[in-house]
């Protein structure tokens, strides 16, 4: 199953290479305690949303966080849906879906991953969620 | 049942439930029951499968048996007919006649174990991917669920220290400031662009009147040339040409 030091050691490995990536000077990571390996790796100072990376044994995956399902304009809640799905073919690396009341960003990567993978992921999830929050703004409260 | 149906069922319950959660917990208990049955069960048509492969090899020693006994006993009939024994190859020949019975009767039950054995094989490795992909599913959902309860938590305790969310929202206050930001420093470069076009339009239209000198041009040049010279301007009487951009020098 699921190895916090492995996943915390290619999050460590990839940082430098994030934050050349994306042309930053900060990048916090904070594993977070539980059961399933949790890091959190946020841009402070920068309208990049926090990424959650997890190990869920077949996979990596990396989730943001957009927005609520109460923050949706409920009369253009089924024109949102189906510009997702419009969309999700043409996103780079990442797919819209849903936990629970959030819609989410996810990318996924293999457990053996490298971590230039790492960065590519986390580089191109950030640019996406920046993206998705500019252009899909009109769809929110 | 497929197992995306299997997945959705866990979503369905979470629906109705207030909060954060996920997944229906009830429906991921029986779920992750339902995948060690499948796992017992797997477990189970493995020992079937051994067992009859056991038995299999059993039969196969017995026709190995029955069928050196038919060697032999072939040997027997050649070499009692060779010293012209027709009674005791006869005898032998009865013999034989039985273990070829018996050859043609363990040959077709090692061929129905081998037809058991070939499907209990291929079920058991449907199974096992089922099952093996049933698991990473509920794993994925399992590590997602976590996420999940990682994020709120965090928010929490962001929230508790007062410190500034880090949520899509701040973000996207963020990337309209930025983007209000931007607009106003374009509004601004057009403005003072527009300003900049409208002195030069006045200028244009000043020296068009003669208010204030225009471009030099050759006509303009020679108009002063032809013009009379103003007197006592210079020692020689020569008209003082004016040099833009070269200073002049004093001695």
């Amino acid at each position: 199953m699921a190895s916090r030091r492995r996943l915390t050691q290619l999050i460590k490995a990839s940082v430098p290479l994030l934050k050349r990536q994306i042309l930053v000077d900060a990048v916090d990571v904070v594993p977070v305690a539980g059961e399933v390996p949790v890091i959190e790796i946020a841009f402070p100072g920068s309208e990049r949303l926090p990424i959650y990376v997890t190990d869920a044994g077949s996979q990596l995956l990396c989730i943001s966080y957009l927005w609520r399902d109460d923050e949706v304009k409920p009369r253009l809640r089924a024109k949102l849906m189906e510009t997702l799905l419009d969309l999700n073919p043409s996103v780079p690396l990442s797919s819209f879906g849903r936990i629970g009341e959030h819609f989410v960003l996810v990318g996924a990567l293999s457990p053996a991953a490298s971590a230039a993978d790492m960065a590519l992921e986390l580089a191109t999830l950030g640019d996406n969620g920046r993206d998705a929050l500019a252009t899909l703004a009109e769809f929110l409260i | 049942m497929a197992i995306w149906t299997k997945i959705i069922t866990l979503f369905r319950g979470a629906a109705h439930e207030a909060g954060t959660a996920v997944v229906d917990a009830n429906a991921m208990r029986i779920l992750d029951q339902e995948v060690r049955d499948a796992q017992n069960a797997l477990l189970r048509s493995r020992d079937d499968l051994a067992k009859i492969m056991a038995q299999r090899k059993i039969a196969n020693d017995k026709l190995n048996d029955k069928k050196a006994k038919q060697a032999e006993y072939s040997n027997y009939i050649r070499e009692a007919l060779a010293r012209d024994n027709r009674a005791l190859a006869q005898e032998v020949a009865t013999k034989l006649a039985t273990i070829e019975a018996d050859i043609a009767t363990e040959g077709k039950i090692i061929g129905e174990f081998d037809n058991s054995i070939a499907k209990l094989q291929s079920s058991a490795r449907q199974a096992e991917t089922v099952i093996t992909r049933l698991k990473q599913q509920i794993d994925t959902v399992k590590a997602t669920e976590s996420v999940q309860r990682a994020q709120a938590a965090l928010a929490a305790q962001h929230a508790g220290t007062g410190a500034k969310l880090g949520t899509a929202l701040d973000s996207l206050e963020r990337i309209k400031q930025r983007q209000t930001e931007r607009a106003a420093q374009l509004e601004v470069a057009e403005e003072l662009a527009q300003a900049t076009g409208e002195d030069a339009d006045l200028q244009r239209r000043l020296a068009q009147a003669g208010i204030v000198p225009g471009e030099s041009s050759a006509e303009s040049i020679l108009a002063r040339f032809e013009s009379p010279a103003p007197k006592a301007l210079n020692h020689d009487g020569t008209p003082q040409l004016s040099q833009p951009g070269v200073a002049s020098k004093t001695s």
